[in-house]
């Protein structure tokens, strides 16, 4: 008597092989479904397992590595524009508002002088505000100015000095210690998992701007 | 002309040194501050003192990356600095010596001149580089050669050097950091890893000032500052200022806390030595900048070779940050390990690093020809601004 039953051969690694032939013998999708074992690479399994099997091999990919394609990767302008940022921040006088920004003073508040002597000065000075108006330039301004007033070095900009010829040391963003990696999406260093942690749980890709 | 004395402003971008050459300096804020308790009014430079809780200062200051910019509250800081309140003059009678940053932008100078000449009212002026004073003071107690100026003060740190009394412009080096930058970064940081103290700059400058030191081995420091316990000399308890019963806070070692007493605290460990280490590496933050031993090395490189011998044995500290403990042997240590062997190096840390450009001030009024280097009003009304130009080098 002949036995024909319709099959299908499967090609993959040797990996992948030895998967199938394990699912094979705990009969993992109910049944026994490789008719026969080829080579190191090849399979030839009963055709109406298939679709069971591609159901199997999906739900198989691992929730880790899918998360990793998902999660936002910084580009390189966006970290550096963040660097600027850091850098700029550390320029900043105050970061909290004018505490008496919401005060309106009212004219009819006496002003208390220390002494009710008139001022004596024959020349009346000029106020604060006058010099505000008179002199007023930004610093953006005046360095453009700057470069039609002393063009060639030295001036301003050239004194500045150039970067270090030793490398960068890192530290860690969250506890300051050396650090020997790099935070995948955004570019922080970090010294261990408890502070990649704390890392991801409060800055990484928090503030993206 | 006889006067006995000039009056010296040392206007730097935080604290501005202010006084008579025959007294004493005094060391007031040059900036306006608000605080949250007092509703009523500003406190202009040391009127701070006045202030019973400075928790959320509110900094108003007059200089930008060093340079001045807010001319209202430079007036106003100004107008104080010259009234009965702090140290009154009268520059009709008085030489007038005012220092500017390195490379000071045209327009600053001419307002500057401006203002002295048509609103104070002044007789002469000298406006120089505070680092131009830190040198006159060297050059007459050491009577050397060539000097090299290392300022580092608030807003950045400028290296100079000077070759005869002059200083040689091609050889000038600035780091844009300064301590602004350290104490914005100390603040940073413990807002992230403690306690939210992003609005009080001004205590954190004091933390900074108190617990900060310049480290001499600074990977071996970060190892013993990982260790627990008692074998981690390095970690302490900063105790913040409640303005009750602690007007200044203070460190102090660790020891567990008194239930009664309820004070807060910032535990400091590595920030101690990461901070001042900025002015060494200012890469750890990003910029991509050299550290000053290396800027020192930059600078004198830029120099005339025969000069090179004399600039290294001639190096002299000055500004606020040179304060931290250690700052003077580190950068000793780290700029004869970059010089070549056959030089003798010789770092000087100026004995009060606050006031010295100031001193210098006081020298140089005692120059005999102090008063050719001067303008004086009826020079500026003849000739206007562009003699200033000419004859003071900004």
């Amino acid at each position: 008597m002949v036995n024909v039953m319709k099959g299908v051969l499967v090609e993959c690694d040797p990996a992948m092989k030895q998967f199938l032939l394990h699912l094979d013998e705990t009969l993992a999708l109910g049944r026994k479904f490789i008719l026969q074992d080829l080579d190191e690479t090849h399979l030839f399994i009963s055709a109406d397992i298939v679709e069971t099997l591609q159901a199997q091999m999906t739900s198989r990919e691992s929730g880790r590595v899918k998360d990793v394609e998902r999660r936002k990767v910084l580009d390189d302008a966006a970290r550096k524009r963040r660097a600027r940022k850091a850098v700029e921040a550390l320029e900043q006088d105050n970061f909290h508002e004018d505490p008496h920004a919401d005060l309106v003073m009212s004219k009819k508040v006496p002003k208390f002088a220390d002494s009710n002597e008139k001022p004596t000065r024959k020349k009346k000075s000029k106020s604060a505000e006058y010099y505000k108006m008179r002199f007023r330039k930004t610093f953006a301004q005046l360095v453009e100015e700057d470069a039609s007033f002393r063009p060639d070095p030295p001036n301003y900009l050239s004194a500045q000095v150039p970067p270090s010829q030793f490398p960068d040391r890192h530290f860690c963003a969250v506890c300051g210690f050396p650090s020997n990696y790099t935070c995948i999406p955004c570019g922080a260093r970090y010294c261990c998992v408890r502070c990649l942690g704390t890392h991801l749980d409060t800055r990484c890709l928090k503030w993206t701007a | 002309m006889t006067e006995t004395s000039c009056y010296i402003l040392d206007n730097g971008g935080y604290t501005a040194k202010v006084g008579f050459s025959s007294m004493e300096p005094k060391v007031v804020p040059n900036c306006i501050m608000k605080a949250k308790s007092e509703r009523r009014r500003p406190f202009v430079a040391s009127q701070i003192d006045e202030c019973r809780d400075a928790s959320g200062l509110f900094y108003i200051l007059p200089f930008q990356k060093g340079f001045l910019i807010n001319w209202d509250t430079q007036k106003t800081v100004w107008d104080y600095m010259f009234s009965k309140e702090c140290c009154p003059v009268n520059f009709n009678e008085t030489p007038l010596i005012i220092t500017e940053p390195l490379f000071n932008f045209a327009s600053i100078q001419e307002a500057i001149t401006e203002i002295f000449f048509e609103e104070y009212e002044c007789q002469s002026l000298l406006r120089i580089n505070a680092t131009d004073l830190a040198e006159y003071n060297y050059r007459k107690t050491h009577k050397n050669q060539c000097t090299l100026v290392v300022d580092t003060g608030y807003s950045f740190t400028n290296i100079v050097p000077y070759i005869k009394g002059k200083k040689y412009k091609d050889g000038i080096r600035r780091i844009d950091v300064g301590g602004k930058v350290l104490t914005n970064h100390l603040k940073e940081i413990l807002s992230y890893r403690q306690l939210n103290v992003m609005d009080e700059t001004y205590v954190i400058n004091q933390v900074k000032e108190d617990s900060c030191f310049v480290s001499q081995d600074f990977m071996g420091d970060m190892e013993i500052a990982k260790k627990k316990g008692a074998d981690n000399t390095i970690v302490k308890d900063y105790v913040l200022p409640d303005y009750t019963s602690i007007r200044r806070g203070y460190l102090r070692d660790i020891v567990k806390p008194d239930e009664d007493l309820e004070q807060q605290t910032l535990r400091l460990n590595n920030e101690r030595f990461s901070i001042p280490e900025l002015l060494f590496h200012p890469s750890d933050v990003g910029i991509p900048q050299m550290g000053i031993p290396e800027a020192i090395m930059n600078s004198i490189g830029a120099c005339p070779e025969e000069n090179m011998e004399s600039l290294l044995e001639n190096i002299i500290l000055f500004g606020g940050n040179t304060l931290f403990p250690g700052f003077r042997d580190r950068v000793f240590n780290e700029v004869r390990s970059l010089a070549l062997d056959h030089y003798d190096v010789n770092v000087t840390m100026a004995e009060n690093p606050i006031t010295y450009a100031w001193e210098g001030g006081k020298k140089i009024f005692r120059d005999p020809d102090f008063y050719s280097f001067c303008v004086t009003r009826e020079e500026y009304e003849e000739e206007g601004k562009s003699l200033a130009f000419e004859r003071f080098d900004i």
